[in-house]
């Protein structure tokens, strides 16, 4: 049981590390350039996890 | 982040905002007019995977579209410059390129990529199988990625025409002697004859030496809030020069990207 808890805390770090710019999904823009995922491929891309509060 | 993109994003970095509170969009644009941010900012967005711990919080991703990591605010602007130093690079493709090393690394410089695309057309029949196969992967990487910029920068000759503009004009530049390079320098030189854009690279250079004034601006007590008294009674002459230099603008190219971006900025020195 702990062998797989260590496992698993282990593998998340590279879960993360295995993220690419295709498993964003852009959504609706309201405001600057409306680009698309396509736009993207390419380019350094910041995507932030934003509000107005 | 809204210096950041303002810097660096002619150097092909973007930044997209996912907003999660549920603001409503009039709050969203107007934050953003009031901290200048010029960004895409989206609702509805999401990045799979992601484990966020409070906001703002970001994920830095590289031109080969894998994440980099999750960078301090202090250190976003160094990586940034690092990763676009290797945009270039990653036109070249993952490789590994053993018999074609000295074309990726033309293809790293970012010269002479219509005589490497040139050279990539015939060594992709070439009888030695592995430089073969390297060939037909640099080249679908290369074209691929001029072939995409080509096309974004078609794309946005109405909504941006000077960003449009400064990329056609690189990718003539960059791919002379392909067939890229002829269309990017053809579309440029058709957006050139257009009025309208003569229109908007003159208001947008009008617009630059603003910039620049604005620039040279001093600090009150270390900052330059515009509304601070302190601010405004230091800078009150180049403020009146400001000012009235945007409004000449506004007067002169009207509906142009640079009028509005002089209204914006009008409006904070007011």
């Amino acid at each position: 049981m702990r062998h797989t808890l260590w496992s698993a805390l282990l593998l998340l770090p590279l879960a993360a590390q295995a993220m690419t710019i295709d498993d964003l999904t852009v959504g609706n823009t309201v405001h600057g350039p409306k680009s698309t995922l396509n736009d993207l491929k390419g380019k350094v891309v910041y995507v932030e996890y934003w509000g107005t509060r | 982040m809204a210096e950041l993109y303002k810097k660096y994003s002619e150097e092909g970095f973007h930044i997209v905002g996912l907003e999660c509170q549920g603001s409503a969009e009039n709050a969203i644009v107007q934050m953003c007019k009031d901290k200048g941010v010029t960004f895409q900012i989206t609702t509805g967005g999401d990045l799979k995977g992601a484990n966020v711990r409070g906001i703002p919080h970001g994920f830095l991703f590289g031109a080969d579209g894998k994440l980099v990591g999750e960078p301090h605010p202090g250190e976003v602007e160094a990586k940034i410059k690092d990763l676009l130093k290797e945009t270039s690079a990653a036109m070249a493709g993952p490789g590994p390129y053993v018999k074609l090393a000295a074309l990726a690394a033309q293809i790293k410089s970012g010269n002479g990529l219509g005589t490497v695309l040139k050279t990539l057309r015939t060594k992709k029949d070439s009888k030695d199988e592995a430089e073969a196969k390297e060939a037909a992967m640099m080249f679908e990487s290369l074209s691929g990625a001029a072939t995409r910029q080509l096309e974004g920068a078609i794309g946005k000759k109405e909504s941006e025409p000077m960003s449009a503009l400064k990329t056609l004009d690189k990718l003539a530049l960059q791919f002379t002697g392909d067939e890229i390079g002829t269309k990017a320098k053809s579309e440029a030189d058709a957006m050139r004859k257009d009025p309208k854009i003569k229109k908007e690279v003159e208001a947008e250079t009008m617009f630059k030496t603003l910039a620049d004034m604005e620039e040279k601006l001093k600090p009150f007590q270390g900052s330059k809030n515009p509304k601070a008294d302190g601010f405004k009674k230091l800078n009150q002459q180049a403020l009146v020069g400001l000012v009235g230099g945007c409004q000449t603008l506004i007067q002169r190219y009207p509906e142009t990207g640079a009028a509005k971006k002089a209204q914006e900025m009008m409006e904070q020195y007011k």
